[in-house]
């Protein structure tokens, strides 16, 4: 496959980087007891949960599927996608069974070359986790790589 | 891994929780993907996988760092809280294969409201191939 020439990865970059902030706007969610036990049955006894609360991850287990359920569309200028990498900052509890709200948007889009695909296109994404008075109680970023093909 | 009524460890910068060794089969990773809506067709569908050119099905890298997290506050004990977690997935770790989930302790701060002790953290998988890096931070109980 022939690599994508410099002037048209710096097009499709700059496209891509339009949508840095764009956003979902927040949605109220509540995580249940029930919600919380299934994520710890999926994670297993190491779970970090105790009784009554949840995995610590549970509030956004994975920020591009996350990001998507809340509308903000995935990029894909590259036929493949990967999952680069995740990020949790979590600043006060997170109650169960008390509506909170999400929200997420796109934080950044950058372009890499890498020795296995050629050019890949990275996309961060932002969810924020805030109380009813909108103070932030957590944050997960997650990194959506897009690339051309062959093996990870 | 110590039981959430396991006394507190006492961190000290180059300690760190026993190694986790985990295989995560593809039963595990249904059932993650099941949990979180993550269903891209090469976490489920061998075929999907092989077409991306992975060798079997791909372990979640979400499933994966909720394990260190697991792993981390199993072993600081009641009370313990993450702060934060930061983890980067540089090589895809496959349905079936062992991993061992490891963390060094690399500071710890007598911050107000709890002591906050940070960590390294790696994954690696067959042959001792790194697929997985990153940092935590978990505040201690007051």
């Amino acid at each position: 496959m022939s690599p994508l020439p410099r002037d048209r990865v710096e097009q499709m970059l700059s496209l891509l980087q339009e949508d840095v902030g764009r956003g979902t706007g927040r949605h109220p969610v509540t995580f249940t007891t029930g919600d919380a036990a299934r994520l710890a049955e999926a994670l297993g006894p190491g779970s970090g949960a105790g009784p009554g609360t949840m995995p610590p991850t549970a509030f956004c287990p994975d920020p591009l599927v996350v990001a998507d359920r809340l509308g903000l569309p995935r990029h894909r200028p590259l036929p493949h996608l990967l999952d680069g990498g995740t990020t949790w900052e979590w600043l006060a509890p997170i109650p169960l069974e008390e509506e909170v709200g999400l929200e997420a948007s796109i934080v950044g889009v950058e372009a890499k070359r890498g020795a296995a695909h050629g050019v890949m296109f990275l996309t961060t994404v932002e969810v924020t986790c805030t109380d009813a008075s909108g103070g932030v109680l957590a944050r997960s970023r997650g990194v959506s790589v897009s690339y051309r093909g062959g093996r990870a | 891994m110590s039981t959430p009524d396991a006394p507190r460890v006492a961190p000290e910068v180059g300690g760190g929780p026993p190694p986790l060794e985990v295989v995560l089969g593809p039963a595990d990773v249904e059932r993650w993907a099941e949990a979180t809506g993550d269903e891209t067709g090469f976490h489920l569908d061998r075929d999907a996988a092989a077409r991306q050119g992975f060798e079997g099905l791909v372990v979640h890298g979400t499933h994966v760092a909720a394990l260190l997290a697991g792993m981390l506050l199993s072993w600081l004990g009641p009370g313990a809280a993450m702060a934060s977690l930061s983890c980067r997935y540089r090589a895809p770790a496959l349905a079936g294969d062992r991993l061992e989930c490891s963390a060094v302790v690399t500071s710890v701060d007598g911050a107000p409201g709890g002591r906050l002790v940070e960590f390294d953290l790696s994954v690696t998988g067959p042959g001792g191939a790194v697929v997985t890096t990153g940092t935590a931070r978990a505040r201690l109980a007051p």
